[in-house]
């Protein structure tokens, strides 16, 4: 059977199943005899007497494992089975209603869930999981049959509805493979872990734990988001070849982790990564990129319930400036609307949201929330190297007035006296065709474009590229695409100012090759693309990459541009 | 003595299982009785069960109740552990 689930973190493996089936336990038969009451309670004060020493053995492995500060959560574990209502709750629901242990506490679980899920876009749902895994853990010490929660030896492919902060430290790393859950995005706790410890993760998997048992062979493809459980011996042989090239390709990405970008011919490259959330600032150093070219400051506004404020901004924009200087980073000012949406400011339901209301426009439309952030931009450029960058820019006055509200916002920061820098960079996205057929004027305006490859593909050739009907039209490779780009670093570099490329296509080897032979100076790619686009910047010669951009600029159909740039590609990496 | 003082929760998390813990381990060291007023529910500061069953959120604003010898001192240093995002990242 094979699955699709979302791409947590990266890897191929093959390996056997062991499923964390947390709430079995709690299942026992609910009502009791009113003379077993009292040996219910006894049970209940057994149970959390064994639950206490069980959790002072993993404070105490954890601590001398990771450090104190992961050791937190078993303290605030003692807590609550040392709080006297504790014992108290659970034995009230037991006299009153003739039931199990299990079964009350069940139902006081169910009330914490019903408590914290009645918060509406909260973070506080998220954390349900720290007191579920102690219940579970009181569960399991309720019952005779002693089956271990997790792996103690052999390696496994953990399957489990979801995983807490405090089941992950329990967890012996050594015995883990890879993740699979039924619920979590590339954000949760397991995918964060899974990144940490370089194993694959797939995650939003539903039902999953229904599906396998124990000892279940899995292929898992974690850059994918595939799982195949017990594959046939064709996939299975096929997979085992994947997974192969897999370890070779990362042994080798490995080595050029401290390298820089430089071609054959000796071109340095400006090779940055886009970070979509803070933790990805440590993989962008570690790969040794050149600064962060773009930063999506949509995760300070998703994921929460009212707008966040200049100070919270304020600090996350440091923490990233300061990691990185002197390397510089390019935050972009807020870019919703079309497919993405805060839950706490709706705008008025739109026929065609990617014409309508969304990035730059929505900024300018709501100048509060634009002037906020932009101050928590400016306050953040004191403490390195700083640039601001609009998106969506389709006309000059757009850019003109974005321009006028920072300078705006200059003159009060100045006024009170709190320091930025004054001579921040300020650029253009470019992603609509009106502003690459205004580029020469927008350039002479603007201190750098970035080419947002996805909306422009996206803008030029009408195509939506969400929809699967059309998905044979969005194509990078599309000549009209190329001639719009070509134009783009033309303007730019006729006003002595640099073009960055910070969409998708820039994360591709084949497609970045051809966008350095059309003359973009700077490369922007996801972390986890940083070292293949390295290795192919590598592998190549600078003046190879202009010869062929020449050339394909001639071309008029995609598939001949296409045959063409993979040829002269794969002569270059075949042998390495 | 009987303090009262009205905090935002700015840790991004609300109270949760590790905040309530914090919250806890610093009622404690004070012979004061401590609540927790929330969404007209009144919890005991030094019962985790307790406090976590007031769901408070981000940005939710709780009243912090003490009462006894030390009950001003009581309420500035969970004034300060709250301010402090309880020791939270964010």
């Amino acid at each position: 059977m094979m699955y699709k689930g979302q791409p947590a973190s990266p890897g191929i493996i093959i390996g056997k199943i062991f499923v964390i089936s947390k709430d079995i336990k709690f299942s026992k038969s609910e009502k009791i005899k009113a003379s077993n009451v009292e040996n219910e309670i006894k049970r209940l004060k057994q149970a959390i007497e064994k639950t206490k020493q069980d959790v002072l053995l993993i404070k105490e492995k954890i601590i001398s494992d990771i450090g104190n500060k992961d050791a937190e959560i078993f303290d605030a574990y003692i807590l609550f089975l040392n709080d006297r209502s504790f014992v108290e709750k659970i034995s009230k629901i037991i006299r009153e209603e003739n039931v199990s242990v299990e079964y009350a506490l069940q139902k006081l679980l169910e009330d914490y869930i019903k408590l914290f899920n009645n918060i509406s876009n909260s973070y506080l749902k998220e954390k349900i999981v720290d007191i579920k895994s102690l219940f579970e853990k009181i569960a399991k010490n309720l019952s005779e049959e002693s089956s271990e929660l997790f792996p103690k030896k052999g390696k496994w492919v953990i399957v489990a509805q979801e995983l807490s902060p405090a089941d992950t430290a329990e967890m012996d790393k050594k015995n883990i493979l890879g993740f699979i859950t039924e619920t979590g995005g590339v954000t949760s706790h397991t995918a964060i872990v899974a990144r940490s410890l370089e194993i694959p993760a797939v995650v939003g998997l539903k039902n999953i734990t229904q599906q396998v048992k124990k000892g279940d062979l899995v292929i898992m493809d974690g850059e994918k988001g595939i799982v195949i459980i017990n594959p046939d011996t064709n996939t299975l042989e096929a997979y085992k070849k994947e997974r192969l090239k897999y370890l070779i390709k990362i042994k080798l990405l490995k080595k050029l982790k401290k390298l820089d970008a430089v071609t054959l011919d000796k071109h340095k490259i400006i090779l940055n990564s886009n970070i979509e959330f803070p933790e990805e600032v440590a993989v962008a150093k570690e790969h040794n990129a050149d600064g962060i070219g773009l930063v999506r400051t949509e995760f300070i506004y998703i994921n929460r319930t009212n707008l966040p404020t200049e100070e919270e901004q304020f600090l996350i924009y440091k923490s990233i400036v300061e990691k990185m200087a002197p390397k510089p980073v390019t935050i972009r000012t807020l870019d919703i609307g079309g497919d993405k949406f805060l839950p706490y400011f709706k705008i008025s339901p739109e026929q065609n949201p990617f014409l309508g209301l969304r990035s730059i426009r929505l900024s300018l439309s709501n100048p509060s929330i634009f002037k906020t952030q932009l101050r928590a931009i400016l306050r953040a450029s004191a403490f390195g190297n700083v640039k601001i960058m609009f998106p969506m820019i389709s006309t000059i006055e757009e850019f003109i007035e974005a321009k006028n509200i920072v300078n705006e916002v200059m003159e009060d920061l100045k006024k009170k006296k709190i320091s930025f820098d004054e001579k921040i960079n300020i650029g253009i996205m470019i992603e609509v065709p009106s502003a690459v057929i205004m580029a020469e004027e927008l350039a002479k305006k603007a201190d750098f474009f970035s080419i947002g490859t996805n909306d422009l593909i996206q803008y030029t050739l009408a195509v939506d590229r969400g929809n699967p009907n059309v998905a044979a039209y969005y194509n990078p490779l599309n000549p009209a695409v190329l001639r719009m780009i070509k134009k783009t670093v033309e303007s730019a570099h006729k006003n002595f100012k640099h073009v960055s490329v910070c969409g998708e296509m820039a994360g591709e080897p084949h497609l970045a090759f051809l966008l350095l032979g059309l003359g973009v100076d700077e490369l922007s790619v996801s972390p986890a693309s940083i070292l293949q686009v390295k290795r192919l910047i590598r592998n190549i010669n600078f003046r190879d990459a202009f010869e062929v951009a020449e050339t394909v600029l001639k071309f008029e159909k995609t598939e001949d541009i296409k045959e063409f740039i993979l040829t002269r590609i794969k002569s270059y990496l075949l042998n390495k | 003595m009987r303090y009262s003082k009205k905090i935002r929760l700015v840790n991004q998390l609300g109270i949760h299982l590790k905040a309530a813990a914090a919250f806890v381990m610093t009622a404690e060291k004070f012979k004061s009785d401590i609540k927790i007023k929330y969404n007209n529910i009144v919890a005991d500061g030094k019962s985790i069960l307790s406090i976590l069953g007031l769901g408070a959120p981000y940005n939710s604003k709780i009243e912090i109740i003490a009462e006894g010898v030390d009950a001003r001192e009581a309420i500035m240093k969970l004034e300060e552990l709250i301010k402090n995002k309880f020791g939270e990242k964010r």
